[in-house]
């Protein structure tokens, strides 16, 4: 248990330092600005308490914030995220159901599932966030290609996270 | 009353997901109220120092292109510089002339320069935060130039840090003209695209051609007269409208941002109450 809390706060550290310091300065033609410290949200145990993950979203989204001078915008999107995370580990439901002792990682779960489990939520964030940038509906092909190259190039690097850190190979 | 608590034990998950994003939608319309009580920006100390390391060794890497660009801009006020010496030659004062000289008339705007530690372009309301504050004498709402033409506009301020107010913002606007014939207009910019901007209020019957020079109109305290915005990129004439529609490429290329002046106007408090009491009449 100490160590789950423990490994979950380094990821933390590392994920946040990565995407402030690293992540914020990519600008590629206005249109890419991957995020990938959602996750920090989808790699939480799956008995992680729905207000707890909530709270932890918070902090994240704040946290981001503070860096990138967006008071509030991350924190949504975060807290959002959180809060959809039960339906989406639902709808990704493998056959026979879900086992003790299974974390929401490749190696315990296998690269299939991640990446539906991942770009349902990789894509539902960057929507919210988006639009939650823009606040209007006045620029919506600009938004919706930002949300498109965003999400892809977020996903990707989510994805050469979990080979680095959680691939059985 | 049991019902009630039930109710809210039943809910509790939804009830808090409200509560936290009512509390971030607050902070996201109340930017202003909130960043003073709290101070959360990159002007913070320890944010700002973090940036400020992370910054110096990106800043390593692009020495030789900011050494070139601080080389030209030396060129340019080099060349400025005699241009007012020999105007000054010009209009010497008569050697009757004997009250005391009046030094203030001279300096009316000082510059401050500043190594940028944070930016970006790519979102639709860009900030960047600077390495001086208001120990370093910057306060709000000063203008910010960099070496090829305006940046923004002074909007927090700390002891060491401050935040700047993008050109590259939904609700910035920027009192400019047309060089040749002064005619002024409004700056905005598109939200799309970081290297071009609108201006807007020219009116039809004004000629423009692409590569016409836009400069600050001076009518803003925030730039001096003069400062180079950009060139005429396309003009585009609908025949419902009464203005044109001028593209504008900027001149400041805000990915490659290093170093900025900020610019304050000593009679800016003065100006800005006359102004004041002469609306309030």
């Amino acid at each position: 248990m100490t160590r789950v809390v423990i490994v979950n706060i380094l990821r933390w550290i590392g994920i946040i330092l990565f995407q402030v310091l690293i992540l914020n300065r990519i600008e590629l033609h206005g249109f890419i600005a991957p995020y990938i410290y959602p996750l920090i949200i989808l790699l939480l145990p799956f008995e992680t308490p729905k207000s707890l993950m909530m709270g932890i979203g918070f902090i994240t989204g704040i946290a981001v914030d503070i860096f990138a001078n967006t008071p509030g915008m991350h924190a949504s999107a975060a807290v959002f995220l959180a809060y959809i995370r039960t339906p989406i580990i639902a709808i990704n439901r493998p056959i026979g159901d879900y086992e003790p002792n299974q974390r929401p990682n490749v190696s315990s779960m296998g690269l299939r599932w991640f990446v539906g489990y991942a770009s349902m939520a990789v894509v539902l964030h960057h929507i919210f966030y988006f639009f939650v940038e823009v606040f209007s509906l006045a620029y919506l092909p600009f938004t919706l290609a930002r949300i498109v190259c965003s999400a892809l190039v977020s996903l990707v690097l989510i994805i050469i996270y979990e080979y680095i850190f959680h691939s059985k190979i | 009353m049991r019902n009630l608590l039930l109710l809210i034990v039943k809910f509790h998950a939804f009830l808090l997901f409200l509560v936290l994003e009512a509390f971030c939608f607050g902070m996201i319309v109340r930017y202003n109220f909130f960043q003073r009580v709290v101070s959360m920006n990159s002007a913070n100390q320890v944010v700002g120092s973090m940036l400020k390391g992370s910054k110096d060794v990106v800043g390593f890497i692009h020495l030789k292109e900011v050494n070139d660009s601080l080389m030209d801009a030396n060129a340019r006020l080099q060349t400025q510089l005699s241009n007012y010496k020999a105007e000054m030659t010009e209009f010497r004062r008569p050697d009757f002339c004997e009250d005391e000289e009046d030094s203030t008339s001279v300096y009316i705007y000082n510059y401050t320069g500043a190594k940028v530690i944070n930016n970006s372009v790519q979102k639709v309301n860009n900030y960047l935060t600077i390495d001086k504050g208001s120990r370093h004498g910057i306060r709000p709402e000063r203008g910010v130039i960099g070496s090829n033409g305006i940046v923004g506009v002074v909007k927090e301020v700390s002891p060491n840090f401050a935040t700047v107010i993008s050109v590259l913002h939904k609700s910035m606007h920027v009192s400019s003209k047309l060089k040749y014939n002064n005619h002024k207009g409004s700056l905005k910019w598109g939200v799309e695209d970081p290297r071009y901007a609108t201006l807007e209020g020219i009116p039809k019957h004004v000629r423009v051609g692409i590569g016409d020079t836009v400069l600050t109109s001076g009518f803003s305290t925030f730039f001096p007269s003069g400062v180079l915005v950009g060139v005429v990129a396309d003009v585009n004439t609908l025949p419902q409208n009464y203005f044109h529609e001028i593209k504008v490429k900027l001149s400041t290329d805000f990915n490659a941002l290093e170093f900025v002046y900020v610019v304050d106007y000593i009679y800016k408090s003065e100006q800005k109450a006359l102004e004041q009491r002469t609306q309030n009449d």
